[in-house]
C-alpha cells in the first residue's frame, strides 16, 4: 500500500484528506508543521509527500527545498491556496514534482497522485537507461538529450517520441503506435500531425548535422538508426 | 457641431449681422443726405429760374436761355420746364434731356406745392408757384452725378469693408476659439487615454488659475476617488475569493468522503453527488474570480517567454482528461508556412488556464464528449481552432459570450458561472491575440484564437 505523508495545518482539511486517501487505498499520515514533518519522515519511508505551503515553522516551499537538498527522490505534490504564477514556478524550481491549487477536483488530485507514484516506482539511480545512436545520446532517466556533446532542448512530447524511436533500436515504429504511445489515452490524431512532429524532431536532431538519424520507411513508419 | 464651432459661428454671425446693420444705416443716412441736398439745389434752381422769368421784367424767354446756357453753377443734364396755370409749357431750357411729365403730375404738384421724385438717373423737383395774378408750375430735372458717385463709392467701400471685416472675424473667431479651447482639447485627449488599468495616472495641471485648470484639478480628485473605490472593490474580490478557497476545499473533501462512504446507498449517494457538483461549481467560480482579479491587478505584462503552444494544449487536455475520464481529444496540425512554427511568446500558466477553460467548455457543451482542436501554422499567424458538436447559442448571444457572468441560451440546465470565456478572453487579450466565436454549421460550436507572429 503506497504511503503518503501530508503536511497541512488545517486540522479539518487534513483529517478529511486523510480519510479520503485511506478510502482510495493509500496509507496516510498527517503532520501540522514543517519541523515535525522531518521527524515523521525520518521514522517511516513514504512514497509521496503532499505539502501545503502556508504552514507554521517551516513553510511548504522551505520543506521542499530541504528534502531535495538531502537528495531524497520521493515525489512531492504541492497543495495550496496560493495560485500566483511565481509561487508555482518557485515550488517547481525547489524540486516539487507537481502543484495543485485549492480548491481542486478530487479526481484531478487522485490522477496526479497516481502519476507521481508511477513515476516514483521507476527505479532511481541504480539503473540509468541510456540510448546511444551514433553521436546522439539520450539519458532516459534524466530526460536529457545531446548530440555531438551539444545539449538539445526537446518538449515533453518530442522527447517521448524520440525515446519511443530509440527504445525500438532501429526497428520501425508505425504512426498508429506513435499516436498511442506518445499521447495519452484521451488523444486521437490524424497521421499528418505525426508527420509534423517527426519534422519538428528532425529539425532539432538532424538539421544541423551531416548524417540524418531519423528515417522514414514509407508506408510503415519511422526508425532511428545510424546510417553507417 | 462642437462647442468651439458653435461659439465661433455664433460670434461671427452676430458680428457680421451687426456690421451689416451699421453699414446699411450709414448708407441709408448718406443716401438721404444726398437726396435732401440735391433737392435743395433743385429747389433753388427752380426758384431762381422762375424768378428770373416771371418776376424780373427785363429778362425774357430768350435771355433766360442765354443766361441758362452760360451759368457756371450748372447742374448735370439739367432741364427746367415752366408751365402756366392752364398747364401749358411756357419755358423749356435748351438741354434736350427728356423730362417725362403729365398733367396729372402737375395737378399733384398743385395739390402738394412741391414734389420730388426719382426717374432713373434723374431727380426731378416740381414746384407750384402761386404768384399774385397767375399760377406757375416749375419742373426741374437733373442728374446728381457727384452725389451719386459719392454714394456709389460709399456703397463699394462699405461692401468691401464688410466682406474684409467679416472674413477676418470668421477666421479669427474660429482660430481664437480653437486656441482658447486647446487646453480643453488636450485635457480631453489625456482623459480619453485613461483606462481601468491606468487609473493611477493624473493630469498635469499648470499654475494658471483658469477654468480648465480647475476642471483638471476636479477631474484628478474624481480619479483619486474612483481609483480608491476600484482598488477597494478589487482587493475585496481577491480577498473574499481567497478566504473562500479553504472552506470550499474542506466542503468538497468532506463530500468526497461521504460519497465514498455511501457508494451503495443511492438514496443518499445521489443527493450527495449533486451537492458535490454544486460545491465544485462554487469552487470554480471562486478560482475564476481570483484569477480575473489577478490578471487585472498585474499592471504591466510580465516578460513573456517563448512557449510551445502544442505542449500547453496537451497539458491542458491531460488535466481535463483527469477530471473527466470520458473526455476525447482530437488534435491536428495544419501547416501553410514554410516551416512549422508553433511557438508563441506568452505566459505558460495563464495560457494553460485559458486552454483548459476552453477544452472544458467544449467538452461540457458537446454531445459526444469529443473536442477537436486544429493548430494552423501560417507565415504570419498561428491559429488554434477548438470545435465541438452540440447545441449552439442563438446568434444574438454570441457577441456577449465573452462578458463576465453571461451564458448562452444553450447553457440552461448546465453547470457553469459564465466566467470561463471572460477569463479566456482576458488572457488572450493579455497576449495581444484575438478570440472569436463561430457557428460554422448547425450544431457546431467553434472558437478561434489567432496569435500574430
Amino acid at each position: 500500500m503506497p504511503a503518503i505523508l501530508l503536511l497541512e495545518d488545517d486540522f479539518k482539511m487534513s483529517s478529511e484528506l486523510k480519510s479520503f486517501f485511506t478510502k482510495q487505498g493509500y496509507a496516510c499520515d498527517t503532520v501540522y508543521d514543517g519541523l515535525i514533518f522531518f521527524k515523521q519522515a525520518q521514522m517511516v519511508n513514504y512514497d509521496l509527500y503532499i505539502l501545503d505551503i502556508n504552514v507554521p515553522t517551516l513553510n511548504g516551499i522551505e520543506v521542499c527545498k530541504k528534502i531535495r537538498e538531502r537528495k531524497e527522490q520521493v515525489p512531492i505534490l504541492m497543495l495550496t491556496a496560493y495560485s500566483a504564477v511565481e509561487d508555482k514556478v518557485q515550488a517547481l524550481e525547489y524540486g516539487a514534482d507537481d502543484y495543485l491549487v485549492k480548491p481542486f477536483h478530487f479526481s484531478e488530485l487522485l490522477a496526479r497522485i497516481k502519476a507521481l507514484l508511477r513515476r516514483g516506482m521507476v527505479p532511481q539511480k541504480e539503473m540509468t537507461i541510456i540510448y546511444e545512436v551514433e553521436d546522439l545520446y539520450i539519458n532516459a532517466t534524466e530526460m536529457q538529450v545531446k548530440r555531438a556533446e551539444k545539449p538539445i532542448n526537446l518538449t515533453p512530447k518530442e522527447y517521448k517520441l524520440l525515446e519511443l524511436l530509440a527504445a525500438n533500436k532501429g526497428r520501425y515504429v508505425s504512426k498508429q503506435t506513435i499516436a498511442e504511445k506518445v499521447w495519452d489515452i484521451h488523444f486521437e490524431t490524424g497521421t499528418n500531425t505525426i508527420e509534423v512532429y517527426i519534422n519538428l524532431l528532425r529539425n532539432k536532431i538532424d538539421k544541423d548535422f551531416e548524417t540524418p538519424l531519423i528515417h522514414t520507411k514509407p508506408g510503415y513508419g519511422y526508425y532511428l538508426k545510424a546510417t553507417k | 457641431m462642437n462647442l468651439k464651432q458653435r461659439f465661433s459661428l455664433l460670434f461671427s454671425t452676430l458680428f457680421s449681422l451687426l456690421l451689416a446693420v451699421v453699414m446699411v444705416l450709414v448708407y441709408t443716412l448718406f443716401a438721404n443726405f444726398r437726396n435732401d441736398e440735391f433737392k435743395a439745389r433743385l429747389a433753388e434752381k427752380a426758384e431762381t429760374t422762375f424768378r428770373l422769368l416771371v418776376d424780373v421784367k427785363e429778362i425774357d424767354y430768350q435771355l433766360l436761355k442765354i443766361i441758362d446756357k452760360n451759368t457756371i453753377n450748372k447742374l448735370y443734364s439739367e432741364k427746367v420746364l415752366i408751365f402756366n396755370d392752364s398747364l401749358q409749357l411756357i419755358y423749356s431750357s435748351i438741354d434736350d434731356t427728356l423730362v417725362t411729365w403729365s398733367k396729372d403730375e402737375l395737378r399733384l404738384i398743385k395739390k402738394r406745392k412741391t414734389v420730388f421724385r426719382k426717374n432713373g438717373i434723374f431727380d426731378t423737383y416740381g414746384m407750384y408757384y402761386d404768384s399774385k395774378y397767375r399760377d406757375y408750375y416749375v419742373l426741374v430735372s437733373a442728374e446728381d452725378k457727384y452725389g451719386n458717385r459719392k454714394l456709389a463709392y460709399l456703397y463699394y467701400l462699405l461692401l468691401g469693408a464688410f466682406c474684409v471685416a467679416s472674413i477676418a472675424v470668421w477666421i479669427l473667431s474660429f482660430y481664437l476659439s480653437k486656441e482658447a479651447l486647446k487646453p480643453l482639447d488636450d485635457l480631453r485627449l489625456k482623459i480619453s487615454e485613461i483606462t481601468d488599468k491606468s487609473l493611477n495616472t493624473r493630469l498635469t495641471i499648470t499654475a494658471k488659475r483658469d477654468e480648465i485648470t480647475a476642471l483638471g484639478h476636479s477631474f484628478n480628485q474624481m480619479l483619486e476617488r474612483i481609483h480608491l473605490a476600484y482598488n477597494r472593490q478589487k482587493t475585496f474580490t481577491a480577498n473574499a475569493s481567497h478566504e473562500l478557497r479553504t472552506p470550499i476545499t474542506r466542503i468538497v473533501a468532506q463530500l468526497e468522503n461521504l460519497i465514498q462512504e455511501y457508494q451503495n446507498q443511492s438514496a443518499i449517494h445521489l443527493p450527495l453527488k449533486r451537492i458535490s457538483d454544486d460545491a465544485y461549481q462554487l469552487s470554480d467560480v471562486v478560482s475564476s474570480l481570483l484569477l480575473l482579479s489577478k490578471i487585472e491587478n498585474s499592471a504591466s505584462p510580465k516578460a513573456f517567454q517563448s512557449i510551445r503552444l502544442d505542449e500547453v494544449l496537451f497539458t491542458a487536455a491531460e488535466r481535463i482528461g483527469q477530471m473527466f475520464p470520458d473526455f476525447r481529444f482530437h488534435f491536428e496540425i495544419e501547416n501553410t508556412a514554410q516551416q512549422v512554427q508553433i511557438e508563441v511568446l506568452g505566459d505558460e500558466t495563464l495560457l494553460g488556464i485559458a486552454f483548459a477553460n476552453l477544452l472544458k467548455n467544449a467538452y461540457q457543451y458537446s454531445d459526444n464528449h469529443t473536442v477537436t482542436c486544429v493548430l494552423l501554422s501560417a507565415d504570419t499567424f498561428l491559429q488554434m481552432t477548438i470545435t465541438n458538436t452540440g447545441p449552439t447559442p442563438e446568434l444574438t448571444d454570441t457577441s456577449h459570450l465573452f462578458n463576465s457572468f453571461t451564458r448562452g441560451n444553450n447553457a440552461q440546465h448546465r453547470e457553469g458561472s459564465g466566467l470561463g470565456l471572460s477569463i479566456v478572453q482576458r488572457i488572450i487579450a493579455y497576449h495581444h491575440a484575438q478570440i472569436t466565436y463561430h457557428i460554422p454549421s448547425i450544431n457546431t460550436n467553434q472558437l478561434v484564437i489567432t496569435f500574430h507572429l
